[in-house]
């Protein structure tokens, strides 16, 4: 039986509920999310304090925080009251370590809503004393993963959807990657309050990982590319996207192994296995 | 005591380089970075704003700082943070703090940027237990192979007189300017890692002020060329930067100010040779 027990946020959203389904068996999870799905224990909003006082019923040693709010117009404020609220609760129990699945845009000098939130939340959990490991992971990708789906159902259709030039690079991270490395910390209880970047330790550009998704699916699509302005249009519309990344899409995204390997010798697949997986 | 371990906050800066380069055949340095790209050499990652990355960086006896942000929303709240950070850090650490700050602080002309240094000064003064703060006045040095985020003002002022037959000059070009070798600028800031002294503001700047048309005069000798320089007015320059990134529209504002930096502050400490300009423009 897994010994360890730990508390999970956002268990419906994308990176909690694979997590959860790589580890449940390694790990014993109290799931929680906003929104009610297969994987919860217990249904709260983490922006009302008071609903916390469920958790005292649970016994759990490690938080695992990956509840973010991505699209809607409060991502900064969302964010910033839920985790804020969860810290004030921890300060009432005793926590053994906690994990933050921040965002390598805090490695950038991109300044918008969702990577405004990250940092202000990274320095929240330093201020509050718990043991923490920090993660940030560029672009979590699985073959379920939504958009990665969204993109070869153009492909069936013969075409795919590049923003811009599609030069920029990028270093995507296998969910199973980011599970791995959140097992090991765990397992091994090392909580070396830092922060680690992870992804690909190659990078690739945005047209080359849409040749890898095709070539992976057996496909052949055209490339339409759209200007960033239109992406940025099609985003508020749709919802599926934060409007303000549209900004982010040119610069480039390479994410640094170097502290990664040195504390916890672990190295992460490339995208180009990832994606067959 | 002696100082081994330094952190260069900004390490990938024109300056920043040429002080690692400086440093490194004495101190063990750790450069940081933190820039619109990833970047190619031995620096680390770290965004100055987060403080869980900043004290990750483990123990140094002395760090460095020359990050800053010169343009965008939110540069005075954000250069405060960071230097708030950076004094939490070294203070925790007991480590000495150095602070590039500018001649700028001593302009007539205000700017968000002057403001940005002024306070940082200010809340260093106030917080750090060990700190020395470094003006210096208008600093130029030798290239180096590295793409820079930004090219520096001097190198773009002689690659124009270089490759053109005339020069745009923002108004008169009568303002004064005190340009300080890069060498002479990291030495002092050696002498402050290693000095005893602590609380200290130190300005420096080359042996004399010098007028903008004469500092083109300079450096079209340097290359045995002729400059016509073209006087426009500041609104040119302001409608430039509104076009382009290359120039913040604050600094076109500010550079009418006349620049003077005390040498004196450093001159009872310590001996430096300062090196005149029309000799240090030939690294030009």
């Amino acid at each position: 039986m897994p010994d360890s027990s730990v508390l999970l946020t956002g268990c419906n959203g994308y990176a909690g509920s694979r997590i959860l389904k790589i580890l449940s068996g390694k790990l014993n999870f109290v799931g929680i999310d906003v929104a009610p799905g297969s994987n919860n224990t217990e249904t709260l909003d983490l922006r009302d304090y008071d609903s916390l006082q469920t958790l005292n019923k649970y016994d759990f040693d490690y938080v695992l925080h990956t509840a973010w709010d991505q699209t809607s117009r409060n991502i900064y404020a969302n964010n910033v009251k839920a985790s804020g609220n969860l810290f004030k609760y921890l300060s009432t129990r005793e926590t053994k370590g906690f994990i933050f699945i921040s965002s390598y845009y805090v490695s950038t000098t991109v300044d918008i809503q969702y990577s405004r939130s990250k940092l202000k939340v990274e320095n929240d959990l330093f201020d509050s004393g718990i043991p923490f490991v920090i993660i940030r992971p560029d672009m979590l990708y699985s073959l379920d993963e939504p958009k990665i789906q969204e993109q070869l159902s153009y492909m069936r259709k013969h075409f795919a959807v590049s923003v811009g030039d599609g030069l920029a690079l990028r270093t995507p991270t296998h969910i199973s990657d980011l599970a791995r490395l959140i097992n090991q910390i765990l397992t091994s209880n090392t909580f070396t309050n830092k922060v680690y970047e992870i992804g690909s330790p190659i990078s690739y550009s945005q047209k080359s990982l849409l040749s890898l998704i095709a070539k992976n699916a057996g496909l052949s699509p055209f490339v339409v590319t759209i200007p960033e302005f239109l992406a940025r249009t099609l985003f508020a519309i749709t919802g599926k996207v934060d409007p303000e990344q549209a900004s982010t899409i040119k610069r480039d995204r390479v994410a640094d192994l170097t502290l990664l390997q040195a504390d916890f010798g672990f190295t992460p697949m490339n995208f180009e296995d990832g994606i067959t997986l | 005591m002696r100082k081994d371990k330094i952190l260069i906050i900004g390490g990938n800066s024109f300056l920043g380089f040429h002080l690692s380069n400086y440093l490194s055949t004495t101190f063990h340095i750790t450069s940081t970075y933190l820039t619109r790209r990833p970047t190619q050499g031995p620096f680390v990652r770290c965004n100055l704003l987060s403080k869980p990355e900043l004290f990750g960086l483990g123990h140094f006896d002395c760090v460095i700082q020359y990050s800053s942000i010169i343009s965008g929303a939110s540069k005075l709240d954000k250069n405060l943070q960071m230097v708030a950070n950076a004094v939490e850090y070294s203070n925790k650490i007991q480590s000495r703090f150095v602070f590039v700050s500018s001649s700028q602080v001593n302009f007539s002309i205000d700017s968000t940027y002057r403001q940005s240094k002024i306070q940082s000064e200010q809340l260093i003064k106030s917080t750090s237990n060990d700190y020395i703060i470094i003006r210096p006045a208008a600093p130029y040095g030798a290239r180096l192979d590295y793409a820079f985020t930004r090219t520096q003002a001097f190198h773009v002022l002689a690659k124009f007189v270089s490759n053109s037959p005339f020069v745009p000059v923002i108004g008169s070009g009568s303002y004064l300017r005190q340009p300080v070798h890069v060498d002479n600028l990291n030495r002092l800031i050696e002498y402050s890692i290693t000095s005893d002294l602590t609380k200290k503001i130190f300005e420096i700047g080359g042996p004399r002020q010098i007028a903008f048309n004469e500092i083109i005069d300079i450096i079209s000798k340097s290359k045995s060329r002729t400059t016509m320089k073209v006087h426009l007015p500041e609104f040119v320059f302001q409608l430039g930067s509104k076009l382009t990134s290359f120039i913040d529209s604050e600094l076109v504002s500010a550079v009418k100010s006349d620049e003077k930096a005390n040498n004196q502050s450093w001159q009872e400490h310590f001996h430096i040779d300062l090196i005149p300009f029309e000799q240090g423009v030939l690294d030009l």
